[in-house]
C-alpha cells in the first residue's frame, strides 16, 4: 500500500516535528495521525514544485500548531537572563537542547524550533502563529537566553554536585 | 540560517536532535480514519447516481410524452386525412360509377336482349338505389365527420355496389 509505505518514510522525521512543537507525545500523535490523513485526502494537490517532504512537513507542523491553538505567546522577559551576545556552550550537545527545549515556554519554544531547527524565516513563523514579525524575533530571542540561562545554570548544578 | 549566525555550538547541537518515533499502533488509527472516510466518497457517488437516475427517469418521461402526443397527433391527423381520402373516393367512386353507366350504355346499344330482361333492369334499378344511398351516406359522412355507424353503412352499401355490378358484368357476359 503506498499510504503505508510514504508513512513509514516520513513518520520518524514529521512526529520528532511535531513533539519539538506541542512538547507532548499525545499532542504530537494526534497532530502526526491529522497531519497524514490531511496529506492521504489531499495528495492530488500537490504540485510537485517543492519537495514532498516540505510539503509534508508544512501540513504536519500546522497540525501540531493547531493542537497548540489559544495558548497566548510568552513576552514577558526575565531580568536575570543571561544577555544576548553571550554564545552557546561548546558542551551544548542534541541531546541536552532537546531536553532544555523541552523546558521553554510553550509559545517561544515553538518560534526556535520553527526558525532554528526547521529553518522557517520570521515572516513565515508570523504567518503561521497570526503574530507580527517583531513578535516573532523577540520570542527567538528570548528562546535563545532562556536556553543560554539554563545552560549555566546546569552548568552551576553540576559544579555544585563536584 | 547560516551557522555562523546560530552559533558554531548550536548549529552542531540541532543536528545531533534524537529522533522520535510514534507509536506503532498510529499507522491503523490513520488506516481506520481514512477507510471511514472513503465510505463517505462512496455514498456520495451513490448520491449522484440517485440523482442521474432520477433525471434519467424524468427525461425517459418527456419523451414517452412527447411521442405518444405526436402519435395521437398522427392519428387525429390520420382521422383528418382519411376523411380528406374519403371525399376523393367519394369523388373517384362517382366517376367511377358513371364510368360504370357508360358502359352498360355501351354494352346495351347493339339491341341485346339481355339489356331488356327482366333480371337486368331489376339489377340496374337496385344498382340506383344503393347509389343514391352511399352517395347520402357520403354526404352525411361529410356534413357530421366520423360516425362509425355511417360508415359501416356505407360500406355495406359499397359492398352491395359491387355486387350488383358483378352480376350485371356477368349477365352482359352471357
Amino acid at each position: 500500500m503506498a499510504q503505508r509505505v510514504l508513512y513509514e518514510q516520513y513518520k520518524t522525521a514529521m512526529y520528532s516535528k511535531a513533539y519539538r512543537i506541542t512538547n507532548n507525545q499525545d499532542l504530537a500523535h494526534d497532530a502526526l495521525q491529522e497531519g497524514f490523513i490531511k496529506v492521504f485526502k489531499h495528495i492530488e494537490s500537490y504540485k510537485g514544485s517543492g519537495s514532498l517532504a516540505g510539503w509534508i512537513k508544512t501540513i504536519v507542523v500546522r497540525a501540531a500548531l493547531q493542537q497548540l491553538k489559544g495558548l497566548h505567546l510568552y513576552l514577558e522577559l526575565d531580568d536575570k537572563l543571561v544577555g544576548e551576545s553571550e554564545p552557546f556552550d561548546d558542551d551544548l550537545t542534541g541531546e541536552l537542547l532537546d531536553k532544555l527545549m523541552s523546558e521553554l515556554p510553550e509559545k517561544c519554544r515553538i518560534v526556535f524550533t520553527l526558525i532554528e531547527v526547521e529553518g522557517y524565516s520570521h515572516k513565515e513563523v508570523a504567518e503561521e502563529l497570526g503574530v507580527a514579525v517583531g513578535t516573532s524575533k523577540s520570542q527567538l530571542n528570548y528562546a535563545k537566553q532562556l536556553l543560554k540561562t539554563q545552560l549555566k545554570n546546569r552548568g552551576y548544578e553540576q559544579f555544585k554536585k563536584g | 540560517m547560516s551557522s555562523s549566525r546560530k552559533g558554531k555550538h548550536l548549529s552542531k547541537a540541532i543536528n545531533e536532535l534524537p529522533r522520535y518515533s510514534p507509536e506503532d499502533g498510529l499507522w491503523d488509527k490513520i488506516e481506520q480514519e481514512l477507510d471511514s472516510v472513503q465510505p463517505q466518497s462512496k455514498k456520495s457517488v451513490k448520491g449522484w447516481l440517485k440523482y442521474a437516475a432520477t433525471l434519467l427517469v424524468l427525461v425517459a418521461c418527456t419523451f414517452l410524452a412527447t411521442v405518444l402526443k405526436k402519435n395521437t397527433d398522427q392519428i387525429h391527423y390520420e382521422v383528418e386525412y382519411g376523411v380528406i381520402n374519403y371525399q376523393l373516393a367519394s369523388q373517384v367512386q362517382a366517376n367511377a360509377e358513371s364510368d360504370f353507366q357508360n358502359f352498360i350504355s355501351i354494352e346495351c346499344s347493339g339491341d341485346r336482349h339481355v339489356c331488356d330482361s327482366e333480371e337486368f333492369q331489376l339489377l340496374v334499378d337496385q344498382l340506383n338505389e344503393v347509389d343514391a344511398e352511399a352517395q347520402s351516406i357520403a354526404k352525411m359522412i361529410e356534413q357530421t365527420g366520423f360516425d362509425e355507424m355511417l360508415y359501416k353503412a356505407k360500406s355495406k352499401a359499397d359492398s352491395e355496389t359491387i355486387r350488383i355490378k358483378k352480376e350485371l358484368v356477368k349477365l352482359l357476359r352471357g
